[in-house]
Order: structure tokens, then C-alpha cells, then sequence
């Protein structure tokens, strides 16, 4: 059980649309002002909070370098005009940086160190790709067989846990169509109205002719990845990528994206100081390592951990966001420990949604936290696996 | 089609499309596109249509030996053979020459203005060893007419025409040919037509000639200064030398070595530069591993390191040569081949090259200096851009195409692998090859030309092995490449990176074509490369283990 000092409350959720990484909606966009839209918007839901409470603001990035590189998160607070006394820093667990950046903001409260917190991620895959600008494997990787799982890419580790834990190409097929169905509804249904920050995007380009630099405003505020024409028979003419005679395809792989999330955390002093309505009440969190080469089952082990540490069991979870990395690693997850499907990514995933790396966690945290309300649910589970072999787990509890 | 009337074409009949043909088409099989036509691919195999029967049956059947030893022979006994055969098979063959000879002499005249023309169109237009009227001259000119006329007096041919009176009697039949060194008989105007002598012309130092103008072979022309079994060199203008390998497939020997080395020094002594160039297709197809094998089985890989230095020395030699040395490349340009061209000043390629580095075919890596020169170019690249840059990104590319054994599809899929760079040219047409290397040598020479100067250049050490390893791990791994492959290709990454030291560590070509010599050696002494090596000699195909 937990020794903290007193709760963290979750009081804004919002994320921006997640675009299409290199020819999407965001390719032009840059991570930090995509940040910054968020960080506005969750702003903006608590207009009684004072700025000048906000001790400090935690992003999660997975490559934070060139567009996302000096420190993005403090940049970003100073741009988008927060007092220049709330602090910024920018941290890095690859898939779960997001969750990692609530875990680590909802701490500092939770000891009784600060008030009020942001958390969020950010991440352009347009801008910066994945393995980063200038990827440089350590030499000792291929000292030891055991260390080169390191340098698998995501997508062969993805066909080991297939292999290994008997995954189907069928079976990844038909969990990557139900995600592109699952989110088509929830769109339509205008389920995620509540958690998006519309995003303005100004796009500028020359005119040859003229010689006039032409501006168009776009105002974007769905996310681009979900598919209408997906299908079973369109996934399977998809090829294997990884691994020569694989089962993992493009089609049942989640999708590079751009996108940033934002959500403000506070003590249940400042909440009764500035009149804020909590949302959510940030549980716990947990994080195993688990073998580098089969890094996508690392919620099998971080699962069990957050719950344990909670004092809660599966059933008491009414809503999981398992974020898709691949069909295979999220499967390989659900069958092992037990997860009820129909609890799990009721509105669809990264496969059909995107999964902008290190902004997912934050993303997919204000998808909780807005269904656990719409839907009266008590419990909700943020999980992810982590590159190089790590899972992480977090608990919500609506308020 | 004309204006005019014309005389009927008494080949008329046989235009009529024939009823195997028409066939085909009313079944809606008019080929590839409709799944079958002449021939039908089922699975992996293809099948062949049965003229008699309409079905499709298996094909790959192949001449019989006594016709294949026939075509062999020299021209005049070969048309013998093959129409005094009873074999079906010969009979066709004959049957396709005496009609092609049959049509071309009716024709002639008032098809082209003389037979040169015929011959030309046939060869350029239809890829044909030999025109019609060339093959007929060298078989014998009276006596192939003799028996076409006999097989259209016997009612074999295609038609009753007779063949032209110009065939039997006047300058033609005194000559024993339409081809003569006054030129190519012309029917319709009477006259030896010589070959043009219009300006552009003078572009094509050896443009192409018929059998029997008694033009010179370029082998044979301009002033010879050395040669030996397996190059010659000489100069067609006394002012530029002109190296010509001429070892089957232009394989580079310790000989053709030798051959260059002198090149060189002879260049140096006494004229504006050095051409490599040969008139036929090939540039050079590697160097010549089966030269090796003697010394190999003696002595092993230490045997084989001594010879390998020899090349690589002659590479840099060509490369710092006090005059240009120009590449004229055309055809292939494999292995030893490219790494030759590539240590030259310039190249100047037809369109029709194919360039690249193959030796991971037979599992080795280029190890005459090839992989030096991929090293070296990415820091030129690097430095004239940002001194800081990361060479990473410039040896991937040529890191992937080494590895890979690509080979360019042509000139310009050459240059996209970077085995042709900016300063080298690319002439569309092959005749005019020598011409514009001629001109390259002595427009460098003109320009106060210097070889290049010997400089360190940074390698990317270490952690860009690690890096591409990493990359070659998920191929290894993913059961794109096998574990040989993973290993011959990590080698490759080791020289192009320069071994194991810090990134940005400066090093000179010595020490990298060292680098070379020793992956190289391993390589030959593992049995995986062995069962490689002897299955392409064997076979012929690329062994894959």
C-alpha cells in the first residue's frame, strides 16, 4: 500500500488530435506547439486555478531531440505564457513517457512536495523519427547474445511474442479490424468530444508563381488514423515486415503518429483553495523489465504489480486502455492475464488511432479519465510495453 | 501505305496470319496478359502450346548436340550442315536463313539504299548478331545463292520470285558479296555505297562496320606501345595512351595488373593521360578469383593476401598518377571491374553500364580496394558539407549496395548507387564512348591537371559498426538474411567504418585497404565462403548458406 502524504487529483484531461506521421495532419506541425495547445487547453478548464500554483511541468517524449530536443517542456511553458516561476522537465520511458510524466507529477503531490503539477507528452514522428535523428548502437549490444534484443526493432520483437506465445496472423487481423470499428463508432458518437483540444494548423507555402507566401488555416479535431475501409480481406493481402515468414503486418501494427496530451494534477488543499473540480484520483503505477527481445508482453508483469500494490483485482477494473503497440503483443497481454476484452479499448487503439510515442501515455490518460464519467465507472488501467523490455501500469479512480 | 502504286510484294501469300495464330486469338489467349498465348505459365512452370493438339505440354526443351555442334562450326560449313541435314531441327534453322536471304535480295532495292542499311537495321533494330546479308557473304556468296535458288527452283521457299540478276552477275558476284571495302553494293543505283562521312561521324572513332568492309579492328589500329596476353595498350592519336583489356570477360589478372601498372608509367613518361577502354561491352567483369586458386591451394589465404596488396597498390597507383586516367565504361563493370573504374580520375559510362560491387555473391567482400573508396567518399561528402556531420548517413547507402551485391540497371541507376559522382559523364552513345574520353583526358590534362592530394579523412569508428549491426540484427533475426550473410556484411561495416576505434579517428587509405586484406583472407578461409566460391564456379548461380 502506498505511504504517500496525502492524494493527487487529476483536474483537467485533454489531448489534441493524433495525426498521421509524415504526410498527415500534422506534418508541418511542430511537437511543442502541439504541446503548448494542449497545455492551453487543460489550462482553460480550470480558469480559477492561479498559474503561479503550479510548481512545475513533467513531459514524456521518446526522442527529445531537434524539434522536441532543449528541454521541450520547459519551452513549451514559457510559450504557452505560464509564469516563468512553474518549472519544466522532460523525461523519457518511450511508450509509457506519458504515463510516466502523470506517475512522476502526481508524486510530487502525493509527498507533499508541491500543489499543483502538469503533466503531458508530446511527439512528432514527423519530425523526428523513430531510433531518433542519429541512432548509435553501443558496441557492447553484440558483446553478449542476450544484448542484442536491444537492437530489434519494435516490430521483430512483436513477431518473437507471436511466435512464442502462438498469436495467430488471424487472430491479429480480426483484433486490428475491431480497433478501427471500435474507434469509427466512438467518433461518430462523438466519444471524444469531451477529452480533444481542436488544433488550428497554419499551413504556409510559396508561391512560385507569385512569389507570395500563401497561408491556409485548417482547424483539425478528429483523430486521422481510423480506417472506414478497413477489412479482413484487405488486412490480409498486407505482407509481413519484420520477419521473413511473419505473421505482423503494417495493417495490425499501431500506426507512427503526431499528437500531444496535457493534464493538471492537484493536492485536495488546492482544490478546495481555487474551487476545482477533481476528475480523477491518480491510484498507483507500476514498472517491470521484462527480456528486451520480447519487450510487447511488459504489461504481464506490470499488471499485476499496480493492482497488487492498489489492493485491487481485475474485477474492479471497469475500463483499460492497452495501448496497441501490436495486435500480437496486445493479444499475447489479454490472453495471459485474463483481461476482459470487452473492457479492453472500448473506443479502438493505437492500431486504428495512432500512437504518437511519447505523448500516448498522457493521450490515453484523458481517455480514461473522460470515460470513467461518461460511462459511471469506478476504476480505470493505463498500460503500455516499453522498447527494450519493460511494461508499465497505472490506476485512475473516478471522483 | 504510299502514295503511288507499288509492285505487288510477291511475299504476299505469306503475310496471311497463319492458323496456329489465329487460333490463339479467337481463344482470347493473345499472351502474358491474358494468362496464356504461345506459352502459359502454371505455378512456377511454363508450358508450351502443342500446335497439333492445342494443349499446352511442358517446354524447356533444348536443341538437339548434333545441331548445337553444326552451329558451331565456322560460317560456310555451318549453312552446309544444316541444310544438308535430315534433322527437323537443322532443316528449320536453314529453312529461316534461306527465306531471310530470299526477301532481303528481292527487297533490297527498293527498300534501302543498300544492303549496309539492311544489315544495320536488323542488328540494331532486332538485336541480331550478324545482318542477313553479312552472314550470307561470309558463308560463301555464290554458294548460298546457289542453294536458294535451288530451294525456290524446288519450291521450298516462300515464294517462286527468283533472286535478283545482281545477285548471279555484275560487281556483286565478281566481289563475292555486297560488302567491299568501296562499300556496300547498292541494286538500285548501281554503285558501292561507302559509308557515311558526315560530321557527327567523327565522334565514332570505331563505329560500327559489316563483315567484309575490311575495316580495321581498334585492336589492331593506332600504334601499339606494350602488350601481353591479356591487355594491350596504344594510342590512336599519339597523344593520349588507350588501355585495352582483352582476357575473356576483361577479368583483372596479375597480368592485365601488370598491363595497367605500365600504362601508367608509359602515360606518365610521355603522353596527356591513360583511357581504359575496350570496344566491346564489357569493362571488366572482377578480377579473375580462378587465376588465384593455384596460389590459394599452395598457400592458403597468406598466400592470397600478397596478390590482393598487388591490386590494391595498382588501384592507388592509377589514383595518384602524375596524368588523368579516365574510365570508359560500358557493359559490366563488377567487382575488381568497378573498384578499377572507381580509382580512376574520371569515368566517363554509355548508357548501358552496370556498375557494382558483387563480390558478397560469392562470399567475400570487395577487397580491392572498394570498400576504401566508399570510406573515403562518405568523408569527402561529410566535410563539404558541415565538418561535424554524421558520416553515418553518408556510408549507409553505399554500406547497402556493397552488402547487397546491387549492381546499377544502367549509367543512371549507376550514379543513384554512387559508383559514378558528379564530374563524371554519361554518353548516350556507345560509339562515341572513346571519343569523349579522349576529350575528358585532354581537357584535364589541358587544365593543369594534379592528382589528388594525400590526405587523412575521418572514419566513423565504432559505434556506427554497433549501429549497422544493429540494423543487420533484425535482418538476421528476421530471417531476411542468414548468419553468413550477418557476418560478411558486419565485415564490411568494420572496413567501411574503419575498424574498431573512436568515431571521427583519422586514417589513410594504406590502413584500410589493410583492414581489407585481412576480412578479405578470413573470408576465403571460411568453409561457408568456400561452399559459396564452388558453387558459383560449379554452377554458375550464387549459392545462398
Amino acid at each position: 500500500m502506498s505511504k504517500q502524504v496525502q492524494d493527487a487529483y487529476i483536474v483537467a484531461a485533454t489531448r489534441t488530435p493524433i495525426g498521421k506521421s509524415g504526410r498527415g495532419y500534422f506534418k508541418n506541425t511542430r511537437p511543442d506547439d502541439l504541446l503548448v495547445a494542449a497545455v492551453r487547453s487543460a489550462l482553460a478548464q480550470v480558469p480559477s486555478l492561479d498559474p503561479k500554483a503550479i510548481e512545475d511541468a513533467v513531459v514524456g517524449c521518446s526522442f527529445p531531440e531537434a524539434e522536441q530536443g532543449i528541454n521541450m517542456a520547459r519551452a513549451a511553458m514559457v510559450i504557452a505564457g505560464l509564469p516563468h516561476t512553474v518549472g519544466g522537465v522532460t523525461i523519457n520511458r518511450f511508450c509509457a513517457s506519458g504515463l510516466t510524466a502523470i506517475q512522476m507529477a502526481a508524486d510530487r503531490i502525493r509527498v507533499g512536495e508541491a500543489d499543483v503539477m502538469i503533466a503531458g507528452g508530446a511527439e512528432s514522428m514527423s519530425m523526428v523519427p523513430m531510433g531518433g535523428n542519429k541512432p548509435s548502437f553501443n558496441p557492447e549490444v553484440f558483446a553478449r547474445d542476450e544484448n542484442v534484443g536491444i537492437a530489434y526493432g519494435m516490430g521483430l520483437t512483436a513477431e518473437k511474442v507471436a511466435q512464442q506465445w502462438k498469436i495467430t496472423r488471424e487472430r491479429q487481423d480480426t483484433f486490428a479490424l475491431a480497433s478501427h470499428q471500435k474507434a469509427l463508432k466512438a467518433m461518430a458518437d462523438g466519444h471524444f468530444t469531451a477529452e480533444m483540444t481542436p488544433v488550428t494548423v497554419l499551413d504556409r507555402l510559396p508561391n512560385l508563381a507569385t512569389g507570395e507566401v500563401i497561408t491556409k488555416t485548417r482547424t483539425v479535431n478528429l483523430d486521422e488514423g481510423a480506417r472506414p475501409d478497413t477489412s479482413l480481406d484487405g488486412l490480409a493481402k498486407l505482407k509481413p515486415v519484420f520477419a521473413a515468414k511473419g505473421s505482423v503486418t503494417a495493417g495490425n501494427s499501431s500506426q507512427t503518429s503526431d499528437g500531444a496530451g496535457a493534464l493538471i494534477l492537484a493536492s485536495e488543499q488546492a482544490v478546495k483553495t481555487f474551487g476545482l473540480k477533481p476528475l480523477a484520483r491518480f491510484v498507483g503505477f507500476a514498472v517491470r523489465g521484462v527480456p528486451p527481445e520480447i519487450m510487447g508482453i511488459g504489461p504481464i508483469e506490470a499488471i499485476p504489480a499496480v493492482l497488487k500494490r492498489a489492493g485491487l483485482t481485475l474485477n474492479d477494473i471497469g475500463w483499460v486502455e492497452l495501448n496497441e503497440a501490436f495486435a500480437a503483443q496486445a493479444l499475447a497481454v489479454m490472453d495471459t492475464v485474463g483481461l476482459d476484452p470487452s473492457k479492453v479499448n472500448p473506443m479502438g487503439g493505437a492500431i486504428a488511432l495512432g500512437h504518437p510515442l511519447g505523448a500516448t501515455g498522457a493521450i490515453r490518460a484523458a481517455t480514461v479519465v473522460h470515460a470513467l464519467h461518461r460511462h459511471q465507472l469506478k476504476y480505470g488501467m493505463l498500460t503500455m510495453c516499453v522498447g527494450m523490455g519493460q511494461g508499465a501500469a497505472g490506476l485512475f479512480e473516478r471522483v | 501505305m504510299g502514295t503511288g502504286k507499288r509492285s505487288p510484294d510477291p511475299f504476299e501469300a505469306s503475310y496471311a496470319t497463319p492458323s496456329v495464330l489465329s487460333g490463339l486469338i479467337e481463344k482470347g489467349a493473345l499472351g502474358q496478359k491474358t494468362g496464356a498465348g504461345f506459352f502459359k505459365k502454371v505455378g512456377k512452370d511454363i508450358l508450351r502450346l502443342d500446335p497439333a493438339t492445342g494443349d499446352y505440354v511442358a517446354a524447356g526443351g533444348k536443341a538437339d548436340p548434333i545441331v548445337e555442334r553444326m552451329l558451331k562450326k565456322p560460317a560456310p560449313e555451318r549453312l552446309k550442315l544444316l541444310r544438308e541435314s535430315t534433322n527437323p531441327q537443322a532443316q528449320f534453322l536453314w529453312a529461316i536463313l534461306r527465306d531471310g536471304f530470299h526477301y532481303a535480295a528481292v527487297h533490297l532495292a527498293s527498300i534501302a539504299d543498300c544492303a549496309r542499311d539492311v544489315d544495320f537495321a536488323m542488328r540494331w533494330g532486332f538485336g541480331l548478331k550478324q545482318g542477313p546479308f553479312e552472314l550470307w557473304q561470309e558463308a560463301g556468296w555464290t554458294q548460298v545463292a546457289q542453294w536458294v535458288q535451288a530451294d525456290i527452283d524446288a519450291g521450298k521457299a516462300l515464294c517462286a520470285e527468283p533472286l535478283p540478276r545482281w545477285v548471279f552477275e555484275g560487281p556483286v558476284a565478281e566481289h563475292g558479296g555486297v560488302h567491299s571495302p568501296q562499300g556496300s553494293w547498292s541494286p538500285a543505283r548501281q554503285v558501292w555505297v561507302p559509308m557515311s562521312e558526315l560530321v557527327v561521324y567523327c565522334r565514332q572513332w570505331y563505329r560500327d562496320t559489316v563483315l567484309g568492309s575490311g575495316a580495321v579492328s581498334p585492336l589492331a589500329s593506332g600504334t601499339e606501345v606494350y602488350r601481353n596476353d591479356e591487355i594491350r595498350v596504344w594510342t590512336p592519336d599519339g597523344e593520349v595512351l588507350v588501355a585495352s583489356i582483352t582476357a575473356k570477360l576483361h577479368l583483372i589478372s596479375p597480368q592485365v595488373t601488370e598491363g595497367l601498372l605500365k600504362a601508367v608509367e608509359l602515360a606518365e613518361e610521355g603522353f596527356q593521360g591513360l583511357v581504359i577502354w575496350s570496344p566491346d561491352d564489357v569493362f571488366s567483369a572482377g578480377a579473375n578469383l580462378e587465376s588465384l586458386m593455384p596460389v590459394f591451394m599452395k598457400s592458403g589465404a597468406k598466400g592470397i593476401a600478397p596478390e590482393e596488396k598487388k591490386l590494391q597498390d595498382a588501384m592507388l597507383r592509377i589514383r595518384y598518377a602524375q596524368v588523368p586516367v579516365v574510365a570508359a565504361v560500358r557493359g559490366l563493370a563488377l567487382g575488381g571491374g568497378c573498384e578499377l573504374a572507381t580509382y580512376c580520375a574520371r569515368r566517363v559510362a554509355a548508357m548501358e553500364s552496370y556498375m557494382g560491387l558483387v563480390e558478397v555473391g560469392v562470399g567475400l567482400l570487395p577487397g580491392g580496394g572498394g570498400l576504401t573508396a566508399i570510406a573515403r567518399r562518405a568523408a569527402e561528402m561529410a566535410q563539404a558539407g558541415n565538418a561535424k556531420a554524421d558520416l553515418l548517413q553518408f556510408l549507409s547507402d553505399s554500406f547497402t549496395s556493397a552488402a547487397m551485391a546491387k549492381v546499377g540497371t544502367g549509367a543512371i541507376d549507376s550514379r543513384k548507387l554512387g559508383y559514378l559522382v558528379e564530374g563524371d559523364l554519361i554518353v548516350p552513345h556507345k560509339d562515341e564512348l572513346l571519343h569523349v574520353a579522349l576529350a575528358q583526358v585532354k581537357a584535364m590534362a589541358a587544365s593543369g591537371y594534379r592528382p589528388p592530394r594525400r590526405a587523412l579523412f575521418p572514419v566513423a569508428g565504432r559505434n556506427a559498426i554497433a549501429t549497422i549491426q544493429g540494423q543487420l540484427a533484425n535482418m538476421r533475426d528476421g530471417g531476411f538474411i542468414s548468419a553468413h550473410d550477418f557476418h560478411i556484411a558486419s565485415l564490411i561495416a568494420q572496413v567501411v567504418c574503419g575498424g574498431d576505434v573512436d568515431a571521427g579517428s583519422l586514417v589513410n587509405e594504406e590502413y584500410l585497404m589493410a583492414l581489407e586484406r585481412e576480412r578479405f583472407c578470413s573470408l576465403l578461409e571460411h568453409p561457408k565462403t568456400q561452399e559459396r566460391i564452388m558453387g558459383m564456379l560449379s554452377t554458375g548461380k550464387p549459392v545462398r548458406n
